[in-house]
């Protein structure tokens, strides 16, 4: 289908276009002074080239007029001064104006202006007051013609935006490395963290030479009652002490045993020796930027996963904190061995082991006075109570509570009574 | 502390499941009514007058409501929350004073608890008569388990000002003292302020443990023990009060230093190993301020005396390694100086020390030489808060709640995009996370219009995270939750009732085996294992209440 004839057919630049010898070594002296992109000539420095005639100011507005108008110039407002200054646009970015209409002037202008971070096309439609349907029909148009390309923002994932074809998205509008099309890279981010997280732990603990020494970090912590009696009752604890874990301890096996490092030690790893761990062991096909490493850290923090330690800077690193001229190191609190463990539970767990779970449970509640009592994590807690149709009585969630109590009481050898099952009458045969 | 109807419930519940209906009927109008004379408790609760103040007689011996007499008009009584809930934590005190003292301070413990408060020589006497580790006539034994036990405040002097509430106590000191009279007269903030000092040293030392009512310190009392023993009345008056025997009370509010030692402990524990974390229990052990009575520290930096650390450190690994005679080497804070071959050198102690203090422990720091440390009471305070919120919060939220969690109560006040920044997380994931904990009580949202139309577009939302609010929230449902497992141990006696008469008869206490049948004996022993591990969830849930409200 032939294009459509434009509303307004004002063509670009074009070499039909009368030359103007001044306009042209202008804008050959300014390449000339290889300034870096972006930067304004002021009609000081322009006047200062020699190449206008008697520095006569008319003839300085027909060449920068020129130079407008084929696009090689950009016209700009000089910040704190009067008047205006004039930006060196490349050969090539302006020869994408050629053959394009006003409006699509008009819009590949804001959407080349807005760089790399891209613009909404709310944005564009306020700026140059054309219709909605006029701009999706320019959109189309400079898509075609590859000049434009839609992007996505993690910031605004409703917005529809554009961005000037060969640009890359800044980090800003991508996220950063951990976004892929505008979305968490879930998984690259838990490879990460997994291999720092292992890192750390192996970094942050030695191996015990000597059996006999009793101050190790005991394999899977086993934690003593939470309120330091051993009563009964304590199911849970119990359930730690001699439970399936505690089970799992007892097979003869010549598992490493660790301890942690002498107060005052100075290698735990910093964010310096983290980045080469993961460019060396290749984790993720590109190298990851240390302010990206840097943002898993402080989740990894956050998650307590990793604690964070201080000590002073060398001479030849960069302080992380420059006030303080202190450096952090990062240090795990799960020995090598407790983290395979876990990780080997999580597995069983994703692959649906019940006894799997349970040991996370119990893990996960071994500390502090929490209780896995099932009303604080009841759906129906605020309306449960005397009166109501949900209450104890009526309860669905203090019956598998109850098995789950007597099955971890049975795992740790304390078996609850069974009552006899009744055995069903013969049936008499007719 | 503040009353919440939650916690009134709880109360509620608990005064019937330990002292039984008539009581609770009692204590209920009370918590609901507030103040009220006893001819109002007999209307309300539609009981005779007489009976009235019998039950009221017992609840105020057992130290379950408060009372107040001003002259020409009748007493009034009103619930004492504080006291109903502490019943919670009498067997805890039983078995700490079993764990660390012996079988004897547990049965002194056990009869103070019983009786709420009594007399020296009433808790010798009934001791002598039910005990059967104390042979009779050994009263010296049981004067000095309880002087040591007074001396660690497991026990405390029961003073006339802790029958009546504080409000109380402070209005009629302000009417008797003299000064504080004419303070009062006068105008000014200067003269205010010193009225108000001055009321409050006049509240302290009428509340003060430290010395019995009949004006005695621990220590004058200790060393005439055995006068007042004798007769149980003390002849000394302060001017104030007419003389009045000496009165012990359980200190129920040990058990918050216990939590908190026991849950520091557990965390050192898993991170540093079992000696680290009994070197960090002894150490707040050392500044453990274990009397609700008793005045704060101004100062809250305490210095750790490495040579008691020491001994209680070697006195508790022997108690763990299940070494005897435990009354001759630990105390509760005691200082045994015992020395064995496997006992923990004061190098150790120190290395284990810098070792925690460079860990999460940010309350535990060390000298500039390395070889004194420091623990701040108030860190120390918020810090276990901090960890149990933490875990209660863990417990309760999936991924990725707990990590905006702290990030907020790190960075504090934050706009949803920067919250996705840091927390990595995803723009959709992230909005649903926010919603439901704000649904919940977690999060609050702060409105920040930027110009004075207040439209959406223009305005900034900050999320943030009111630590105080939500700790409240989990105490209110941690007592909705004790309140519903004391409903649960109740319904289930209710569904074994038939059988739970017959064991309660004499004849067959102690021989259920012989005189159930084997199906009711079995259904009897299942009932007492769910018991245990309900009370066991109950003790959980009241070291969150420990940590978080009391310490
Ligand atoms: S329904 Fe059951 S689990 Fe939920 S709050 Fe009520 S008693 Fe607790």
């Amino acid at each position: 289908m032939p294009p459509r004839p434009s509303a307004t057919p004002t063509p670009g630049p074009s070499p039909s276009q009368s030359k103007h010898p001044v306009g042209d070594a202008l804008y050959n002296w300014c390449r000339g002074q290889e300034r870096p992109p972006a930067e304004i000539f002021t009609q000081q420095e322009l006047l200062s080239s020699g190449l206008i005639p008697s520095n006569n100011l008319h003839i300085l507005l027909e060449a920068t007029s020129y130079l407008v108008a084929r696009r090689l110039f950009k016209i700009h407002d000089i910040k704190g001064q009067t008047g205006v200054g004039w930006e060196l646009v490349e050969e090539a970015a302006a020869a994408n104006y050629g053959g394009l209409n006003t409006d699509e002037q008009m819009v590949y202008a804001s959407i080349e202006s807005s760089g790399t971070a891209g613009i909404w096309t709310k944005t564009i439609k306020a700026k140059s007051g054309v219709h909605s349907k006029v701009l999706d029909r320019v959109y189309k148009s400079l898509e075609q013609k590859g000049l434009i390309k839609p992007m996505k923002s993690v910031k605004h994932p409703q917005r529809k935006m554009y961005i000037r074809a060969g640009l890359t998205p800044s980090e800003e509008a991508t996220g950063g490395t951990w976004f892929n099309d505008g979305r968490l890279d879930i998984g690259m981010i838990e490879a990460v963290t997994d291999a720092i997280e292992a890192y750390c732990s192996f970094q942050s603990w030695k191996e015990a030479q000597d059996d006999s020494e009793d101050d190790f970090v005991e394999q899977h912590k086993r934690k003593q009652p939470h309120d330091g009696f051993d009563e009964e009752g304590k199911g849970k604890t119990k359930k730690l002490e001699n439970g399936r874990m505690a089970e799992m301890n007892a097979k003869p096996r010549k598992q490493p045993r660790y301890h942690p490092h002498s107060p005052g030690y100075q290698a735990y790893p910093t964010l310096h020796h983290i980045s080469n761990e993961l460019m060396e062991k290749k984790i993720t096909q590109l190298a990851i930027p240390n302010n990206a490493i840097l943002q898993v850290l402080d989740v990894m923090v956050y998650d307590d996963k990793l604690f964070r330690v201080a000590r002073d800077a060398r001479a030849d690193e960069t302080p992380d904190d420059p006030d303080s001229n202190q450096i952090w190191m990062y240090r795990c609190f799960t020995t090598p061995l407790d983290l395979g463990q876990r990780r080997m539970r999580e597995k069983r767990m994703r692959d649906g082991h019940g006894a799997a779970l349970r040991a996370q449970e119990l893990e996960d509640i071994g500390r502090g006075g929490f209780s896995e009592v099932p009303c604080l994590s009841c759906p129906v807690f605020e309306i449960c109570g005397n009166g109501g149709p949900v209450n104890v009585k009526t309860c669905q969630y203090l019956g598998p509570w109850r098995a789950k109590m007597e099955e971890a009481d049975a795992d740790a050898r304390d078996p609850w009574p069974q009552l006899k099952k009744k055995t069903q009458p013969p049936v008499k045969a007719s | 502390m503040a009353s919440s109807p939650a916690l009134q419930t709880l109360c509620c519940e608990l005064v019937e499941e330990y002292y039984g209906d008539f009581y609770r009927t009692l204590f209920e109008c009370l918590s609901q009514g507030g103040r009220l004379t006893t001819t109002q408790v007999a209307q309300k609760c539609h009981l005779p007058l007489r009976q009235v103040k019998a039950g009221l007689a017992g609840l105020i011996q057992l130290r379950l409501i408060n009372h107040h007499t001003v002259s020409d008009s009748p007493s009034t009584y009103s619930a004492n929350l504080t006291n109903a809930y502490n019943t919670i934590r009498a067997g805890k005190l039983i078995q700490a004073a079993h764990m660390y003292y012996d079988e004897l301070a547990a049965e002194i413990v056990e009869t103070l608890c019983e009786l709420g408060f009594a007399t020296i020589s009433e808790v010798r006497d009934r001791v002598l008569s039910s005990s059967n580790v104390v042979e009779a006539g050994n009263v010296h034994l049981i004067e000095h388990r309880i002087q040591e036990l007074l001396e660690d405040q497991v026990l405390t002097h029961l003073r006339l000002a802790h029958f009546s509430e504080a409000y109380d106590t402070r209005r009629d000191y302000e009417l008797i003292d003299t000064s504080a009279v004419q303070l009062a007269k006068l105008s000014g903030t200067k003269a205010k302020q010193e009225h108000a000092d001055r009321v409050e040293a006049g509240y302290r030392n009428l509340v003060s443990t430290t010395k019995s009512e009949s004006g005695y310190t621990n220590d004058e009392y200790l060393s005439t023990i055995d006068k007042t023993s004798s007769n149980g009345v003390n002849g000394m008056t302060n001017g104030y009060h007419k003389p009045i025997p000496v009165l012990l009370q359980p200190n129920l509010h040990k058990i918050v230093s216990l939590a908190q030692e026991t849950c520091a402990a557990d965390i050192a524990t898993e991170i540093f190993g079992r000696t680290a974390g009994t070197v960090l229990r002894c150490a707040i052990r050392q500044v453990a301020s274990s009397n609700v009575w008793i005045e704060q520290p101004s100062e809250y930096i305490h210095l750790i005396d490495l040579q008691v650390l020491k001994d209680d450190v070697n006195v508790e690994r022997q108690n763990q390694t299940g070494t005897d005679s435990r009354i001759a080497k630990a105390k509760l804070n005691g200082h045994s100086g015992t020395t064995e071959e496997n006992d923990l050198r004061l190098g150790e102690i120190e290395r284990q020390l810098a070792s925690l203090a460079e860990g999460p422990f940010r309350f535990l720091s060390s000298g500039a030489a390395g070889s004194s440390f420091f623990i701040d009471k108030d860190k120390l305070d918020s810090y276990m808060r901090r960890e149990e919120m933490l875990q209660a919060m863990d417990s309760k939220f999936q991924a990725p709640a707990p990590r905006i969690l702290r990030v907020l109560i790190d960075k504090g006040k934050l706009e949803e995009k920067t919250l996705q920044e840091i927390g990595l997380l995803g723009a959709k994931e992230l909005r649903q996370c926010l919603l439901m904990l704000k649904q919940m009580g977690y999060l609050d949202l702060q409105e920040v219009p930027r110009n004075p139309q207040r439209q959406p577009n223009q305005t900034v939302f900050l999320w943030f995270h009111d630590a105080k609010r939500v700790s409240n929230i989990i105490l209110e449902n941690t007592y909705t939750t004790i309140a519903r497992l004391i409903a649960l141990l109740k319904l289930e006696r209710q569904k074994l009732a038939s059988t739970l008469i017959k064991v309660d008869r004499a004849d067959v206490r102690g021989r259920e085996e012989q005189m159930l049948s084997a199906a009711e004996y079995t259904v009897l022993l299942r009932h007492r294992k769910l018991e245990e591990w309900i009370w066991g969830e109950i003790h959980r849930l009241d070291s969150t209440v420990a940590i978080l409200r009391d310490s």
